[in-house]
């Protein structure tokens, strides 16, 4: 049982609904209790950052941000690459969360200013085991701006 | 003094006897008396007009020296007897006339074409109030033949003037004629080289379009091979993701039975891997069209479009959306495209405007062409919410959508499939807002395709 863990925000854009359950199942599975906001692609992402959204108006500003790269209208690379010239998003930590494993995505999105590259695992267990690792990681070793 | 000399001094005494008794004769009687002295005078005489060089009068021994019938005689002119230069000939009558120059010796050219030495004594005389040229003819020739020493060393000068004339004349002849052939040469070898100019010109002009149509193709290939290598990475990364899904599902299903969940909780996660295996599909016979409308073919071409079009809606129409499609074909010419590929892009396009419009409105399609710069376009168009105009070209490229995907069979690729077909046989796709609202979709034939 969990008990007074802190709570983190968490913004997943992510266009594919069944790869977002997927995450939000993930996050379940390993018991890392996390406000998870979905938004579609980087237009969306970024409205909801800057609380044009009904929904983002009341939301905490996210700790961290999992992005997929493939998406409609504004997709990963134009999203970060907004995010990291907006200097009240900027300190924010993106971590690319994609099926992509090719080397200039990888480069590409290092190069804007993602915070980590993580490709989607196939298996589950593997997915929850990246999921866990970075909760660990961000939530507990970094110190993340308030 | 010789014998020759002493008939030259008597010929010339009796030549100024003539002319003054003829004087003399014709200022103190009428002309009649002249003229009968002039007629019957046995020294060969010629009245000439100074002007013109035309013989006005021509006695019995000019007749008989230079063997013409008279009137033949009186309608020619002195420079048609003389062997000189017209313009000599007026010149020495100039001379002659203004009393600068009485004697001269010229040749004349007889009626039988031999050419005689002649001495000539000529005055002005007014005659009827013309001024006309009174002369008197002398044939050197035959005193020539007198066994002279003066006349037989003149007669050799002038055998060498001639000899040398004709050799100078021989000689300006033949250069003429090398200048002539020369003139030729030169003339051919510029020509030549002309023409050898212009087929190099012409052999420059092809290779530098055999280059640039070479770089162009090279260009194009290595554009096409940018293309497909892109295509190939972006549709591996695509074609991964529903089997990762349905692994990923596959695992979930596991883990949730394992704790004993029930049907009801597996339900959802089956159909997501349904979805995803039908999803894979999709994609799979989109790409293998994608690839496919590299071979687009405009050969057989679509005579009746109109046809086509309702043909393609009426097979759509179950999967219409909930508010009422209308569509709008008017007539249209020949569409330089295969049936194949025309009916792919048609069916494409109805597809898009029912998927994005809203479901509460009624959709209407309109298809018509217009003529454009010698092209023809075929105009799709719908009253949906439109593409903004950021991402009228972006929704061309593969995989591009403009919203998520909310169905397994949208896959991102059709709009990329119609500009290839069109890119294929050398048209061209684009979008364009609706007048009043809505999308249309231009696919451009330009005028090469509608005359092949």
């Amino acid at each position: 049982m969990i008990i007074n863990q802190p709570v983190f925000t968490v913004l997943l854009v992510e266009d594919e609904i069944a790869d977002a359950d997927l995450v939000r199942m993930a996050f379940e599975e390993s018991r890392v209790l996390v406000r998870l906001h979905h938004v579609v692609d980087g237009v969306e992402a970024l409205k909801f950052l800057r609380r044009e959204t009904e929904a983002s108006a009341t939301a905490a500003r996210p700790d961290l941000i999992l992005l997929d790269l493939n998406m409609p209208r504004m997709n990963g690379r134009e999203f970060l690459q907004q995010v990291k010239q907006d200097e009240d998003l900027r300190a924010i930590p993106v971590v690319v969360l994609t099926t992509s494993d090719v080397e200039r995505d990888v480069v590409e999105s290092y190069g804007l200013g993602a915070a980590g590259y993580v490709v989607k695992p196939v298996d589950l267990d593997q997915l929850i085991h990246a999921i866990k690792g970075m909760e660990s990681y961000w939530f507990t070793v970094v110190k993340l701006p308030q | 003094m010789s014998k020759s000399s002493r008939r030259v001094l008597l010929f010339r005494l009796l030549t100024l006897l003539a002319l003054a008794w003829i004087q003399a004769w014709g200022s103190a009687h009428a002309d009649p008396a002249f003229a009968d002295v002039f007629r019957d005078h046995a020294a060969t005489m010629l009245l000439v007009d100074p002007g013109s060089g035309a013989i006005r009068d021509a006695n019995a021994a000019a007749v008989r020296f230079y063997g013409y019938p008279r009137e033949r005689l009186l309608a020619m002119r002195i420079q048609d007897i003389s062997t000189l230069a017209p313009l000599r000939v007026n010149e020495e009558m100039e001379r002659a006339q203004s009393g600068e120059r009485e004697h001269f010796v010229f040749r004349h050219r007889l009626a039988s074409g031999e050419e005689r030495k002649v001495a000539v004594w000529s005055s002005p005389l007014s005659i009827d109030g013309k001024v006309q040229l009174l002369s008197i003819i002398s044939d050197l020739t035959e005193m020539r033949e007198a066994n002279d020493p003066f006349w037989h060393y003149q007669s050799g000068l002038e055998h060498k003037v001639d000899l040398q004339s004709s050799q100078i004349a021989a000689y300006v002849a033949e250069r003429r004629e090398q200048d002539r052939r020369t003139i030729l040469v030169l003339f051919v070898g510029v020509m030549a080289l002309l023409f050898l100019s212009a087929v190099l010109a012409r052999d420059v002009r092809r290779r530098r379009q055999a280059e640039a149509t070479a770089k162009q193709l090279l260009e194009k290939n290595a554009q096409a091979n940018g293309a497909l290598q892109r295509f190939t990475e972006v549709a591996a990364h695509h074609l991964q993701e529903p089997c990762r899904r349905m692994a990923s599902y596959a695992g979930l299903i596991r883990r949730r039975l394992e704790r004993g969940a029930q049907l009801a909780e597996l339900e959802p996660l089956a159909l997501t891997l349904e979805t995803q295996a039908l999803r894979q599909r999709t994609l799979v016979r989109d790409m293998q069209l994608y690839l496919a409308a590299g071979q687009a073919s405009a050969q057989q071409g679509v005579d009746d479009p109109a046809a086509l079009t309702r043909e393609l809606f009426a097979r759509l129409a179950d999967q219409h959306s909930q508010a009422p499609v209308t569509l709008s074909v008017a007539e249209m010419p020949r569409i330089p495209l295969d049936r194949q590929w025309l009916s792919y892009c048609l069916r494409c396009l109805f597809e898009n405007a029912v998927e994005h419009a809203d479901p509460e409105q009624p959709v209407e399609i309109r298809v018509f062409t217009r003529a454009v710069g010698g092209g023809l376009q075929l105009l799709i168009t719908d009253n949906g919410p439109g593409i903004p105009t950021p991402y009228r070209e972006r929704v061309f490229g593969v995989f591009e959508q403009l919203s998520p995907p909310i169905s397994a069979t949208r896959t991102g690729i059709g709009l990329a499939i119609v500009r290839r077909i069109m890119e294929t046989v050398g048209g061209r796709a684009m979008a364009e807002e609706t007048p009043g609202g809505g999308t249309t979709i231009v696919l451009e034939f330009t005028r090469e395709e509608l005359a092949s």
